[in-house]
């Protein structure tokens, strides 16, 4: 019986509700999220965007690596719709191409802080003592470095390429997940439910991955969203620098960059990957706060 | 709450526009005093010591702070005697050239130059302690260097003083180019005194030349002022004070453009937006230079030991596309390593033909029928990284994969020795004496090899490294010009045609803007600014 305890489906069947019946957080929250239009706008944005990313070989019109230094600053025309950049190469393909970085950049290196964040900080909370104080300084330590100076220190290191950005951002960015799931643990490790668990014999890492980390899973769904748009910007920083993706490789960073030369001759070139940018980090601001308020409707009516 | 905020927001944009305009405002002159204001990038003039450095800009800085013994004339670079009386006597046997100083040259402190600065230049230049850069311009030439270099003597035991004014220099071979070599900026005399009360202090409060201008104030990296002297040899110059303060590209056309420079850089990229706008297309001067752009293998390791991979890079790149497509001609296609103006140089020559289909079969011949990879070694300046994204693209046509990682200067001349592991990379090389040794010595003989990845020594390529250094050698002692400028022509067509150690791009050039009141500012064909003369209306 006891054991049924951990299986509420199944004691739910066995009082004889259909679990169908009862509403779920998530469904909540998608019904709160459906209602909000700049979110659902947002989503579609961002839906397109990914589109686009993962089918920019069959979307884009020109080979973004093409030169035609014979067809140097063209202005728009039927066969380049944003005209050509420095070295001929066509504007909009490069853009187009410029998205799978960009995303990619804010999937993969979020995905790595998000992990190293989810793992530090529930240890940290989880255990408690000691164990948090060392987990607790060394986070300190991570966070007290400027963001875009560790950032560039660790692609001087690692050197140009899309790999080593994913990593020099990844490893930058999780100190803030890491404190906020702590603070999160903290609350939830005394919970009664927790106690129940360990009564039954649960063992620590089986409380942490079935009870602590999703009860996280808002906090980091919201965090990473909201995380996802300074990614992308510390890359397109870190290209504009000349320290992010290996030439020719289209980044919307490197194209501002290159760009920041011939504003006198081709203003629009510098602008467009600009309102690319803009509108990407946009987008994910409003998903982020769209689903924080879906998530955590006390958060919104406080 | 609000207030306070629109308070802070008032006094950040205030201290905002305040930096802005603090960062821009013009050297005020005094009215009656006429300044030459130049804005370019001073991140390398750390010391205005000329010894310690091999950069152009704190050459034409220095150069107009000291004068060398033997100088370049402005127009044509042709040799002319500066602080010599006359063109230094050479013996029979070609080994000892006796000077004669003029009299009565005047160093900014007021002492009178000797045969004893000139010895204590000589003597600075070789001393380890200078941490010299540039002492392979002459240190197997001139006797006695080494041992002052390896620290087994003081004075460099070839260079003697005769009388005050006289002194002779004694060559370990009879080197027929030693002359011009005596017009390298890095040998500025210097005055002995104040050098040595200077100290540590020397570069950077103190810099002591008999120069047509001396050093009012100077702020690392950031501005230096000059002021004409008055009791120079030659007559004190025209323009009261020369400025020059440090300003990337971009910030230095903008002030040119506003009016408060008077002279600046213009990319070669940007000059099409200059030259067409009617109101600037005057001030934009153009200079080509005694100077190439190469590819540069290393032929020490894979993939680029094999000849027949390097003739394929030679096919695959389009260097009619590259200067008069991508620069739109404002670099000439290189035929040759030495550039037009220095002997060796031969006008019929052809530009190396672009077959990308010839390429592909060099490639497979010499195994590599899926392609080649292989990373370049790439200095992080603008102008450099956009010539490379262009052959990139072309050699893609070729089924070659180069991959380009960009390195900061430092890092790039670090990489770009023989054990910094680089497969390639590009050189851009100017005259410092116009001289083809400079090219064809200096780039490959196997006593440079640590400065440049060519495979080029006795470690990696014995026989050919041994037979290059015996020509080279031989060349330096050949003193009838047309002998020379053959035998110079038919070793650089065996260099970079039949033996492909590098190909050659484009000989270098350049613009750069000069204000409408402002004459005889030129930027020399050896890639040296010279302010000196200039005049302001």
């Amino acid at each position: 019986m006891l054991k049924g305890m951990w299986n509420r489906k199944k004691l739910y069947e066995e009082a004889g509700i259909s679990s169908a019946d009862s509403s779920s957080l998530m469904k909540d929250a998608w019904k709160r999220f459906r209602k909000n239009k700049a979110a659902m706008l947002s989503l579609a944005v961002i839906c397109l965007l990914a589109i686009a990313a993962i089918l920019a070989p069959v979307i884009a019109p020109c080979d973004p690596y093409k030169q035609d230094v014979l067809n140097k600053f063209a202005s728009p025309s039927m066969e380049h719709l944003l005209g050509t950049d420095n070295y001929g190469r066509d504007i909009f393909s490069r853009l187009i191409y410029g998205a799978r970085v960009s995303l990619s950049v804010g999937v993969v290196a979020e995905a790595i802080a998000v992990t190293i964040g989810v793992i530090v900080g529930t240890a940290a909370g989880y255990f408690g003592g000691k164990v948090d104080t060392v987990l607790s300084r060394v986070i300190e330590i991570f966070a007290s470095f400027p963001f875009i100076l560790f950032a560039i220190a660790v692609m001087f290191i690692l050197g140009q390429g899309i790999t080593n950005v994913f990593i020099a951002i990844g490893v930058i960015g999780w100190t803030g997940h890491a404190r906020l799931i702590r603070s999160n643990v903290l609350q939830l490790r005394n919970r009664e439910y927790v106690e129940a668990a360990r009564a039954a014999g649960a063992g620590n890492l089986q409380i942490m991955l079935r009870h602590m980390i999703p009860n996280c899973l808002s906090t980091i769904i919201v965090i990473t969203t909201l995380d996802i748009p300074s990614d992308i910007m510390l890359e397109a920083t870190l290209s504009f620098l000349g320290l992010g993706v290996a030439p020719p490789t289209a980044s919307w960073g490197e194209m501002i960059s290159t760009a920041r030369t011939f504003l006198r001759q081709q203003p629009m070139f510098s602008i467009y990957p600009g309102i690319a940018i803009m509108i990407t980090v946009l987008a994910f601001n409003t998903l982020g706060d769209a689903l924080r308020d879906a998530l955590d409707p006390k958060m919104k009516n406080r | 709450m609000k207030t306070t905020k629109r308070l802070l927001a008032m006094f950040l944009s205030g201290t905002m526009a305040a930096g802005i305009f603090g960062a821009m405002s013009p050297v005020m002159a005094a009215e009656d005093e006429t300044t030459l204001r130049v804005g370019i990038a001073l991140d390398v003039l750390g010391n205005m010591d000329v010894m310690i450095t091999s950069q152009n800009t704190v050459f034409q800085i220095s150069d107009t702070i000291t004068d060398t013994l033997m100088a370049k004339k402005e127009e044509d670079l042709e040799l002319y005697p500066q602080l010599l009386a006359d063109f230094p006597e050479v013996s029979e046997d070609g080994l000892t050239y006796t000077c004669k100083l003029r009299e009565g040259v005047k160093f900014h402190d007021g002492t009178e130059l000797t045969a004893d600065d000139v010895i204590f230049t000589f003597n600075r230049f070789f001393n380890p302690a200078t941490e010299s850069n540039m002492v392979w311009l002459c240190d197997d030439v001139i006797k006695g260097a080494y041992e002052v270099e390896d620290g087994s003597a003081t004075e460099v035991s070839g260079i003697q003083k005769v009388d005050d004014y006289t002194f002779t220099i004694e060559l370990n071979y009879p080197f027929s180019a030693f002359t011009s070599i005596l017009a390298a900026s890095p040998l500025g005399i210097i005055s002995q005194e104040a050098c040595e009360a200077a100290g540590d202090a020397w570069g950077l409060e103190t810099y002591v030349g008999c120069g047509s201008y001396q050093v009012e104030s100077f702020t690392p990296k950031e501005e230096i002022v000059l002021t004409k002297f008055e009791d120079y040899w030659d007559g004190a110059k025209t323009t009261d004070k020369i400025v020059i303060t440090n300003m990337d590209e971009s910030t230095a056309l903008m002030e040119f453009e506003a009016g408060n420079i008077d002279v600046c850089s213009l990319p070669t990229s940007l000059a099409p937006g200059y030259l067409n706008d009617p109101d600037l297309a005057d001030n934009v001067k153009y200079q080509e230079f005694m100077g190439i752009w190469a590819l540069h293998f290393n032929m020490a390791i894979e993939p680029f030991d094999n000849v027949l991979v390097r003739e394929a890079i030679a096919y695959a790149i389009d260097l009619d596309s590259l200067c008069n497509g991508y620069y739109e001609g404002a670099h000439t296609p290189a035929n040759s390593l030495i550039p037009k103006g220095i002997p060796g140089y031969n006008e019929s020559n052809p530009v190396h033909e672009y077959n990308p289909e010839k390429a592909k079969e060099l490639l497979a011949e010499a195994g590599y029928e899926d392609g080649l990879t292989f990373t370049a070694a790439v200095k992080n300046t603008d102008e450099i990284v956009e010539c490379f994204q262009v052959l990139q693209a072309q050699l893609e046509e070729s089924n070659i994969h180069m991959e380009l990682e960009l390195c900061d200067p430092g890092s790039w001349a670090e990489k770009r020795k023989q054990d910094g592991g680089t497969q390639m990379y590009m050189i851009t090389w100017y005259a410092d004496y116009v001289d083809p040794d400079m090219y064809l010595y200096l780039l490959y003989h196997s006593s440079v090899s640590d400065n440049f990845a060519n495979g080029f020594s006795s470690e990696f390529n014995a026989e050919d490294s041994a037979w290059y250094d015996e020509q080279v050698e031989s060349g330096r002692l050949i003193t009838d010009p047309e002998e020379k400028a053959t035998f110079y022509s038919d070793l650089e067509r065996w260099l970079t045609t039949e033996y492909y150690a590098e190909v050659p791009l484009f000989c270098a050039s350049e613009y750069y803007m000069v204000a409408d009141n402002v004459e005889g500012v030129i930027y020399k064909s050896d890639f040296l600014y010279s302010y000196e003369n200039a005049v302001i209306k």
